[in-house]
């Protein structure tokens, strides 16, 4: 029952959420030379390092791998970045806590929404690199085009796109609502989690295709299976760079463990709220 | 609000876990370098026994608390430090809910619980006094209305639009107290705080004190200044180890207080000359 009290407060208070999430972009940039920019220049200059490793150093992709690295670059950002922002902003805000009373879950709400935000920039960024390769791609050569692995398309596919971004966001958010109560709890959240991203990152099919995957082994095959961001990604690639319509059962999937995650997270935040407070 | 404005407390019990970081032995206490950590580190994770070197306990900061007030009251708390007066305003504040008993507040609430520190040290003033309304639960146009009315009292000047990183202790309580005063709130909380600003800042705030007692708002201010009791308070409280030891008209208790203190004081002496000699 508290449980829903806690909701219906949260949403009663969405303006705090609100204020919440401007203070963190406004602070975030602020007084920096390159200012609002470095939310263009941040997932670019990520890109850029993978790609000078994967293409430039050791030659086997051609430059639209740029796009493809991209789009998991800025998915996988989403969600590491709201999580881990979020196991440390209780600890952080611990003063106002103890000042004023309002509902703590818009602290980790806020901070997923600000990472979103962050992440409508880094979909610009992608957009304006999508149209300058879409541009290249239409003047090749039909012979240098058939060379090319996973030709750009853009298309009606784009309207997926939506659903899938709003999934990604439920599932950060969720995890984030756990990090959050783990962050008070234990000190050791952030080194275990900068652990457990980093391992993430690499078994997500960010800069190799699912095909590399399935030539290696079943098991390794199955846990691409069950990654959510296997499949996050194949469906944001698919509606944004390769306008082919996203296979309903992974969308199922997505939808199912991002509502999963919301629901778990929220609850285990608000049974959680009130022992946490007095641990800060 | 149809509702009288005012607070019922029924047998509030509060505990916090404390983490006690005890040295388990002489040895212990000496191995500090970087060696006696690791070797320490491992131990713990090998040895259940090591690890329970960090003890939690309950400590029950209040330990049945039943008070009321209502309308036209501005309740003093005193105690010694370690009572639970600041505990016992943070549940009135509804920040912390009480382990058993229970806590209703009718009316909103202002709360001034530790000198404007709730305000984010990288935003400016102004920037703060829009958050704060918010989370008090102040629309953008009721703050944009009461900015002249806050900018008076807090009296900061161009600070305002300086990074509140920036301000002093005083320059933070007055800012803060300006904003709490000017929700307008039917409850207002106040930690010690009165006494931080110069003696003019005082004064201002001490007529606000009257005119919210005037309007029939409830007031409950921790303080350690006999004065400020004596002056403002319709009705004080004792606490002591979590618990009231005394509730009633300001003098009496203050007065009781006041005795008990000077005895303790007393007490104490000789132990001071005997650790002197």
């Amino acid at each position: 029952m508290s449980v829903l009290t806690d909701l219906k407060e949260l949403i009663r208070r969405r303006a705090v959420v609100g204020h919440f999430v401007s203070t963190t972009l406004k602070t975030g940039h602020r007084d920096k030379v390159l200012g609002n920019l470095w939310q263009l220049i941040d997932p670019l200059s990520f890109m850029l390092v993978y790609y000078v490793v994967w293409s430039i150093i050791l030659g086997r992709r051609g430059p639209e791998f740029m796009l493809y690295l991209l789009s998991g670059i800025i998915v996988f950002r989403l969600f590491q970045d709201s999580v881990l922002g979020a196991s440390g902003v209780l600890r952080s805000q611990v003063r106002l806590i103890r000042e004023v009373y309002f509902p703590k879950a818009a602290l980790p709400t806020a901070v997923a929404i600000a990472r979103l935000n962050d992440f409508a920039w880094a979909l610009a960024a992608l957009i304006m690199l999508e149209v300058f390769f879409l541009h290249r791609q239409a003047h090749l050569t039909p012979e240098a085009l058939a060379k090319i692995h996973h030709p750009l398309a853009f298309g009606w596919s784009i309207l997926w796109l939506p659903l899938v971004v709003l999934a990604l966001f439920l599932f950060s958010l969720g995890v984030s609502f756990m990090s959050a109560i783990a962050g008070v709890f234990f000190r050791d959240t952030p080194n275990i989690l900068g652990f457990v991203f980093r391992l993430w990152f690499y078994l997500s099919p960010i800069f190799y295709y699912p095909e590399d995957v399935r030539r290696l082994s079943t098991k390794v095959w199955f846990f691409y299976r069950i990654n959510p961001f296997s499949h996050f990604f194949r469906l944001l690639r698919a509606s944004l760079i390769y306008d082919k319509p996203p296979g309903l059962d992974g969308m199922l999937y997505i939808c199912i463990i991002s509502v999963a995650a919301l629901v778990i997270g929220f609850v285990i935040f608000s049974k959680c709220e009130g022992t946490a407070i007095k641990q800060l | 609000m149809i509702q009288d404005p005012g607070f019922d407390l029924k047998d509030v019990w509060l505990k916090y876990r404390v983490r006690y970081h005890r040295p388990r032995s002489l040895r212990a206490v000496v191995a500090t370098s970087t060696l006696g950590t690791i070797r320490s580190g491992i131990g713990s994770l090998l040895d259940r026994r090591a690890s329970s070197r960090v003890r939690q306990e309950a400590f029950w900061a209040l330990r049945g608390i039943t008070f009321s007030a209502g309308p036209g009251e501005v309740v003093g708390i005193v105690g010694s430090n370690g009572a639970g007066k600041s505990t016992l305003l943070q549940v009135m504040a509804r920040i912390m809910k009480p382990d058993r008993g229970t806590a209703v507040v009718r009316g909103t609430i202002g709360t001034l619980l530790s000198f404007g520190a709730g305000f984010n040290p990288d935003l400016t003033g102004r920037e703060n006094v829009f958050l704060n309304g918010a989370i008090l639960g102040l629309t953008q146009a009721e703050i944009k209305d009461r900015l002249d009315a806050i900018v008076d009292l807090a009296d900061i000047g161009d600070f305002f639009d300086a990074p509140a990183g920036t301000y002093s202790s005083g320059m933070r309580a007055r800012l803060g107290f300006a904003v709490a005063v000017h929700i307008d709130p039917d409850v207002l909380l106040i930690d010690e705080v009165v006494q931080v600003g110069d003696v003019f800042f005082q004064r201002k705030a001490g007529t606000l004190l009257d005119q919210f007692r005037g309007q029939r708002k409830v007031v409950a201010l921790v303080t350690h200044s006999p004065s400020i009791v004596q002056r403002y308070c319709t009705r004080a409280v004792w606490m002591e180890r979590g618990q009231i030891r005394r509730d009633g008209a300001a003098a009496d208790v203050l007065a009781e207080y006041l005795a008990w203190s000077e005895e303790r004081a007393q007490a104490a002496r000789p132990h001071a000359k005997a650790a002197m000699s």
